[in-house]
C-alpha cells in the first residue's frame, strides 16, 4: 500500500506539470539527495556542483540578430544529516556560489553564500539490518529555503530567462521530497522527487515552482571496510514560468521549461569517508523557448559519516 | 501514523496539482495607452554637427511593457544613424539616449520610440523630428 501511495505521489507530480504551461524550460536547481548512506546516522558533507549555460535572444528591433549570454555556476555546499529519534532525519544545506558569464558582451561575477535549507524527513520505510537479501528505505518530507543569499533585484538576465545569477533569490520557498532506495543483494535503485514551491520575493518577482525527479540504478561493490557504487540512471528537471511581477500577473514566457539528463557516476564509501562524483548529460531540453541551453553539469561530493 | 503522512502529502501534491495553472494578465492590448513624453530634444530643434543629441522620454502603458527601441533616422535617406534597445518588464520607464551629430548636410531626422508591450506583436511607435544643419 504504501508503495503505491509513492507511485501515485510521483505520478501525480509528474502530470501536475505537464499540463501548467506551454512553454517549458529547465531548472536552475539540481538539489536532490541521491543514495544517501545508512551504515552511520550523522553525516556532514561538501559538494561542488558545475553547471553551465548558454543563451540567446532576437534582439527587439531586428529580429534577424541575436543577443548572447553564457553563463557558469560554481556552487561549493556544506551539507548533512541529523538524526532526530529513531525516525526523523534533519537535512542542512548551505551553498556558496561562484558564478560567473558575460551577458552581450559585457562580463558578470558574483560571488557569495546562498539561499540556505533545511529539511526534515520521516523515515518511512527503515532498512531491515537482519533481512539479508532485500534492503529498502523511504523518506518523505519537506522543509523550506530561506532568503540568506544577497539578491539586489530583476536583471537583464533574469528578463532573459537565464537561470538565477545571483547568489539568493530573495524568496522563502517550500520543498516537499520523497527518496526511495531498494536494494537485493548487490544491485539496487534509487528513486527520488523534490518539488520547491516558491513566493514573491522582496522586488515582486516570483521564480517557477520546479520539479525534480530521479531515478537511479546501482550496484554495490563491497569488501571488507571499502564499498564501491557505480551508478547510472535517468533525472528529469521542470520549472514554471516565472512571473516578472507577481502581483499584477506579469507571467514571464521567456523563463521555465524542461530538462532530461543521463546520469552516470560512482560513489564510494571507506570506513568514515565517502566520496562521489556525477556526470550529468542532457539529452533532452527546452528552456526559456528553447533559447537557453543546458551544458552537461558535474557533481563531486565528500561526506564524513558518524 | 505513516499513512497520514502520506495521505497528508498526496492531497498537498493533488492541492497543486490543481492550483497549478499559471495566470496571467490578460490586459487588452491598447497601443494608443502607450504613452511616449519626449524631455528632450525639443520638436524641431536645431542642432550642429559636432553636438550630442540627448534623448529623454518618459515611457508608461498600462499593463506590461516588455521593451522599447529607440531610434535616429536619417529622413531622406531612411538610414539608421542611432539605435538602442532595452529588455523592460515595467509599466513604466525613462528613456535616456545620446547621438554625437556627425552629419555635414542638412538633414531632417526622425526620433522614433518603438515600445513592444505583453501580448502584441506589433509595437507602438511614438516619433518626432529635428533637424541636422550644420
Amino acid at each position: 500500500m504504501r508503495s503505491l501511495y509513492f507511485i501515485i505521489a510521483i505520478i501525480a507530480c509528474a502530470s501536475y506539470n505537464s499540463v501548467a504551461c506551454d512553454l517549458c524550460g529547465c531548472s536552475a536547481s539540481n538539489q536532490y539527495l541521491g543514495i544517501l548512506p545508512q551504515f552511520y546516522r550523522q553525516f556532514i558533507g561538501l559538494q561542488y556542483q558545475y553547471t553551465s549555460f548558454t543563451a540567446r535572444q532576437a534582439s527587439l528591433m531586428d529580429p534577424t540578430e541575436y543577443e548572447r549570454a553564457y553563463e557558469f555556476n560554481n556552487t561549493y555546499q556544506l551539507w548533512g544529516r541529523y538524526y532526530i529519534g529513531e525516525r526523523v532525519q534533519l537535512f542542512g544545506f548551505v551553498p556558496y556560489h561562484m558564478n560567473t558569464g558575460s551577458d552581450a558582451g559585457n562580463a558578470f561575477r558574483t560571488t557569495g553564500i546562498g539561499d540556505a535549507s533545511l529539511l526534515a524527513n520521516v523515515v518511512v520505510i527503515k532498512d531491515d539490518s537482519d533481512c539479508k537479501t532485500w534492503h529498502k528505505s523511504f523518506l518523505a518530507g519537506g522543509g523550506i529555503k530561506m532568503p540568506t543569499g544577497k539578491y539586489t533585484g530583476i536583471t537583464t538576465l533574469d528578463e532573459q530567462g537565464l537561470p538565477n545569477v545571483q547568489a539568493g533569490t530573495g524568496s522563502w520557498d517550500f520543498i516537499v521530497n520523497a527518496n526511495y532506495t531498494v536494494r537485493r543483494e548487490k544491485i539496487g535503485i534509487n528513486a527520488d522527487a523534490s518539488y520547491s514551491l516558491t513566493t514573491v520575493n522582496t522586488a515582486g518577482y516570483k521564480y517557477g515552482n520546479k520539479l525534480n525527479i530521479g531515478l537511479l540504478a546501482f550496484y554495490w561493490f563491497a569488501k571488507k571496510n571499502i564499498s564501491v557504487l557505480p551508478q547510472g540512471g535517468v533525472r528529469y528537471e521542470y520549472s514554471l514560468h516565472d512571473y516578472d511581477n507577481y502581483q499584477r500577473k506579469w507571467l514571464n514566457e521567456n523563463s521555465g521549461g524542461s530538462i532530461v539528463l543521463g546520469t552516470i557516476g560512482v560513489q564510494s564509501f571507506y570506513k568514515q569517508i565517502g566520496a562521489k562524483i556525477m556526470y550529468n548529460i542532457p539529452v533532452g531540453q527546452h528552456f526559456a523557448g528553447g533559447n537557453v541551453t543546458v551544458n552537461p553539469r558535474l557533481e563531486t561530493s565528500l561526506y564524513f559519516l558518524f | 501514523m505513516m499513512n497520514k503522512i502520506f495521505k497528508g502529502l498526496l492531497v498537498f501534491i493533488l492541492f497543486n496539482f490543481i492550483a497549478s495553472c499559471q495566470k496571467k494578465d490578460n490586459t487588452p492590448v491598447n497601443l494608443s495607452k502607450v504613452s511616449v513624453v519626449f524631455a528632450n530634444p525639443a520638436t524641431g530643434q536645431i542642432f550642429r554637427k559636432g553636438d550630442t543629441v540627448m534623448i529623454n522620454a518618459v515611457v508608461t502603458y498600462i499593463s506590461e511593457i516588455n521593451g522599447l527601441g529607440l531610434q535616429i533616422i536619417d529622413t531622406a535617406k531612411g538610414e539608421i544613424l542611432y539605435s538602442d534597445d532595452h529588455d523592460l518588464h515595467t509599466d513604466h520607464f525613462t528613456l535616456n539616449g545620446s547621438w554625437l551629430d556627425t552629419l555635414s548636410n542638412t538633414t531632417a531626422l526622425q526620433v522614433k520610440v518603438s515600445v513592444f508591450v505583453a501580448n502584441s506583436t506589433i509595437p507602438a511607435v511614438r516619433t518626432m523630428y529635428i533637424s541636422s544643419n550644420p
